[in-house]
C-alpha cells in the first residue's frame, strides 16, 4: 500500500504539542495520545502479521493514523517479544486471533545453558533479528518526521529478559528457589538493556527509552519487587543515560500495579520523563493518585481502561476520556491523555475518535 | 562428631555411638507413623522442598499407606495451605510455583499406586485452557495446579486453544467444567465462541463454564454466557467446587 502524504502544517501543530510539555512549554491544550499501535495497522488494511514483520509499513500506519484522527499519537513502534529471538527464543508473529507477537519457546532448555548465555555485544545486537527490524522502523520514522523525529529505544524490562532465557514461569520460580542465580541472571539482564539503549543513542545523539514494569502485584511481593525488579531497572536507567540514551523516559507499568506502583517514584528522572500506571487491582488506576505521587516530578500518561476501548460506546469513551482529562490536566509537569495500555486492535475506530473528540472539548490548557 | 537431634528430643552423637549419620537419618524417618509421614509431606509441599517430598512419597509408599490419601491428605493438604497464604498475600507466585514443582514430584511417585476404585474418584472434570489468539498461561496453570492438588480430574489444552479444541475435549470427556481464561482484552470474546460451541453440540446444560484472567470481571460473565468468574487461583478451586455441586446437585 502506498501511504498518502502527510499534512506538514498538521504534523508540525501535533508534534509541537506532543513535545511542549518536555520543553519546558505548555500546549495549547492536552495532547492526545491514545496508543493505537496494532489498530493502526489494520484501518490501513494490513494485517497485524504485516503490521509487525514490516515495520516500515507499521511505522506509516502509526504516524498516518495519527493525522486521521488528529492526534498525538508517539510514533513508537515496538511489539511485547522483542530481544528474544535474538538469543534463539522462538516467537510467534500474530496470526488468527492473536493480537501481537508472543513467545513460543525460551532460548535456553537448561538453567546451566542459562548461566553459560553472553550477553550479544553492540555488534551483534546490531545484526540481530530485532534490531534490524527497530532499525527500519526508526529510519522510516525520520525520513516521515523529520526534525520531529525522535529516535526510541525498547529495552523492555530486565525481568522479562531474562524469562525470555528460561521461560517466564522458571524466571518467575527462581525468585523463591535459586535467587542466587536469579541474580546473576538478571546482572547480565541489565548489560543486555543498556547495549540497546546505548547503540540507538550512538546512531542518533540520543534516545527514548521506553520500559516496562510487567511483573504485577500479585506475582512478586513488595520485597521481591524491589530485589528483583525495581533495583535492576534502575540500574540499567542509569548506566543507560551515563552511555547517552534518554532523555527520555517512558515508564510504562503495564497491568495491576496495585501493590507497587508507588515504589517507582524514586527511579531515575530527566526533564523528559513520562509516568504511565495501569491498572490497580481490576481498575484501571486512579489518575489523581498517579498525579498525588508523579504529578511534582514528570509528565503523567492515562489512563483510559482498554476494554472499555474494545467493548464500550463513543459515547462512554468520550465521558470516560473527559472525567480523565478534567481530573489531570492541570498536572504541575505535565498530563497526555492516554490508555490503560495499547488500544486493543479490533476495537472500534470510532471509539479512537470518541477518545480525541473528548481530549479537544475538555483539554484547552488555560496557562497557554 | 556430629550431634543429631532426633524428632521426640533425644540427642545422639553419631561418632560415639559409631552410628552413621545417614542410617540415623533412616531410621528417623522410617520411625514416623502415617499420621507424621502426611504431616511431613504436607509440610513439605509447603515448604517447596522437592527433595522431601519425594522422600516421603517414597517412605508413603514402603509403609503402604493408601496413596490417594497420600495425594490428599498430604500433597493437596499442603497446596491447600499455599493456596491459603497465597490469598492472603502471605506468599505470591515464586512460592507457589515452587511447591507446585515440589508436589509434583510427590505426586509423580504416588500415582502409579493409587487403587482401581480410588482412581475414579474425583471432584470434578475439568477442561481448562487460555483462548485461542492468547499466549499467557501462568495464570492458567496455577488455576490448574491449585485444582489438581484438590482432586479434580484436568484435562490441560494449553494455551492459544482454538474453539473447537475446548468443545471437543469437553464432549469426549464428559467434562463437568470448562474452565478459560486470557490476560488479553482481544480475545475475552472468544470465549462466548466456545459457550455458544458447547450450545451447538448440546452439551452446555451438562457443563458449568468458569472464565477468569486479568481483564475479565464479574460483569463479563453474562456478556459471554459464562457460569462464573473466579478472581485468582484460590477463588477458582472454591468456585469450581460450588459449580460442581450445582450440576450434580441438579441446581
Amino acid at each position: 500500500m502506498v501511504f498518502a502524504h502527510i499534512s506538514e502544517k498538521s504534523l508540525q501543530e501535533r508534534m509541537t504539542r506532543s513535545n511542549a510539555f518536555f520543553m519546558g512549554e505548555v500546549p495549547d491544550r492536552t495532547p492526545a495520545s491514545p496508543m493505537a499501535i496494532g489498530l493502526a495497522g489494520l484501518m490501513h488494511g494490513h494485517p497485524l502479521y504485516d503490521f509487525y514483520t514490516k515495520p516500515e509499513i507499521g511505522v506509516q500506519s502509526i504516524i498516518h493514523a495519527g493525522q486521521m484522527f488528529d492526534a498525538e499519537i508517539l510514533p513508537m513502534w515496538m511489539y511485547a517479544t522483542y530481544w528474544a529471538e535474538d538469543y534463539g527464543a522462538k516467537i510467534k508473529m500474530p496470526v488468527g486471533r492473536m493480537s501481537a507477537p508472543a513467545l513460543v519457546e525460551p532460548a535456553c532448555k537448561t538453567l546451566e545453558e542459562a548461566e553459560n548465555l553472553e550477553v550479544l555485544d553492540l555488534k551483534e545486537l546490531s545484526n540481530g533479528p530485532t534490531m534490524q527490524r527497530h532499525w527500519k522502523a526508526l529510519e522510516t520514522a525520520k525520513k516521515m518526521l523529520g526534525p520531529f523525529f525522535s529516535p526510541w529505544s525498547f529495552p523492555y524490562e530486565v525481568f522479562i529478559q531474562v524469562a525470555w532465557w528460561v521461560g517466564p514461569e522458571k524466571a518467575v520460580m527462581l525468585v523463591a528457589k535459586e535467587p542466587k542465580l536469579m541474580h546473576r541472571l538478571l546482572k547480565k539482564a541489565v548489560e543486555h538493556c543498556v547495549n540497546v539503549n546505548t547503540l540507538v543513542a550512538e546512531k542518533y545523539g540520543s534516545s527514548f527509552i521506553i520500559c516496562s514494569s510487567l511483573l504485577t502485584s500479585n506475582t512478586l511481593s513488595r520485597k521481591q519487587n524491589i530485589e528483583f525488579n525495581l533495583n535492576y531497572l534502575e540500574d540499567m536507567i542509569k548506566k543507560s543515560l551515563d552511555n547517552g540514551a534518554g532523555p527520555g523516559i517512558f515508564y510504562h507499568l503495564c497491568g495491576d500495579h496495585k501493590n507497587d506502583w508507588d515504589l517507582h517514584k524514586d527511579m531515575p528522572m530527566t526533564p523528559a520523563t513520562i509516568m504511565h500506571v495501569a491498572y490497580e487491582g481490576k481498575e484501571p488506576m486512579d489518575i489523581n493518585k498517579v498525579m498525588d505521587v508523579f504529578g511534582n516530578k514528570c509528565v503523567i500518561l492515562g489512563n483510559t481502561d482498554t476494554a472499555l476501548m474494545q467493548l464500550g460506546t463513543p459515547a462512554e469513551v468520550y465521558d470516560n476520556v473527559k472525567e480523565q482529562v478534567l481530573a489531570a490536566k492541570e498536572s504541575p509537569k505535565g498530563f497526555i491523555a492516554g490508555n490503560a495500555c495499547e488500544v486493543p486492535p479490533f476495537a472500534p475506530p470510532a471509539n479512537v475518535y470518541a477518545f480525541v473528540q473528548a481530549v479537544k472539548d475538555h483539554g484547552k490548557l488555560s496557562k497557554a | 562428631m556430629k550431634w543429631i537431634i532426633h524428632p521426640y528430643g533425644s540427642i545422639f552423637i553419631s561418632s560415639q555411638i559409631n552410628y552413621p549419620l545417614e542410617h540415623v537419618y533412616t531410621w528417623r524417618w522410617k520411625d514416623l507413623n502415617e499420621k507424621e509421614i502426611l504431616n511431613e509431606l504436607k509440610n513439605a509441599v509447603v515448604k517447596g522442598d522437592e527433595d522431601k517430598c519425594k522422600e516421603m512419597a517414597n517412605l508413603a509408599i514402603e509403609n503402604n499407606i493408601d496413596a490417594y490419601k497420600a495425594i490428599m491428605e498430604g500433597c493437596g493438604a499442603g497446596m491447600s495451605i499455599c493456596s491459603e497464604l497465597y490469598d492472603k498475600g502471605d506468599i505470591f507466585v515464586p512460592e507457589i510455583l515452587m511447591s507446585a514443582e515440589a508436589m509434583y514430584g510427590a505426586m509423580d511417585i504416588l500415582k502409579p499406586h493409587i487403587k482401581v476404585e480410588d482412581a475414579n474418584v474425583n471432584k470434578g472434570k475439568v477442561v481448562i485452557g487460555v483462548v485461542e489468539g492468547d499466549m499467557h498461561d501462568i495464570g492458567k496453570n496455577l488455576v490448574k495446579i491449585l485444582l489438581d492438588a484438590a482432586g479434580f480430574e484436568i484435562y490441560d489444552l494449553g494455551r492459544d486453544v482454538a474453539i473447537d479444541d475446548f468443545v471437543n475435549t469437553a464432549k469426549e470427556n464428559k467434562a463437568e467444567i470448562v474452565a478459560m481464561s486470557t490476560l488479553m482484552t482481544t480475545t475475552m470474546p472468544g470465549m462466548l465462541e466456545v459457550v455458544r460451541g458447547l450450545r451447538d453440540k448440546e452439551i452446555r446444560e451438562n457443563v458449568k463454564v468458569l472464565i477468569g484472567g486479568a481483564p475479565i470481571t464479574e460483569e463479563f460473565v453474562s456478556k459471554v454466557e459464562a457460569d462464573a468468574y473466579a478472581l485468582d487461583a484460590p477463588k477458582a478451586v472454591k468456585v469450581a467446587s460450588r459449580l460442581i455441586e450445582e450440576l450434580r446437585g441438579g441446581n
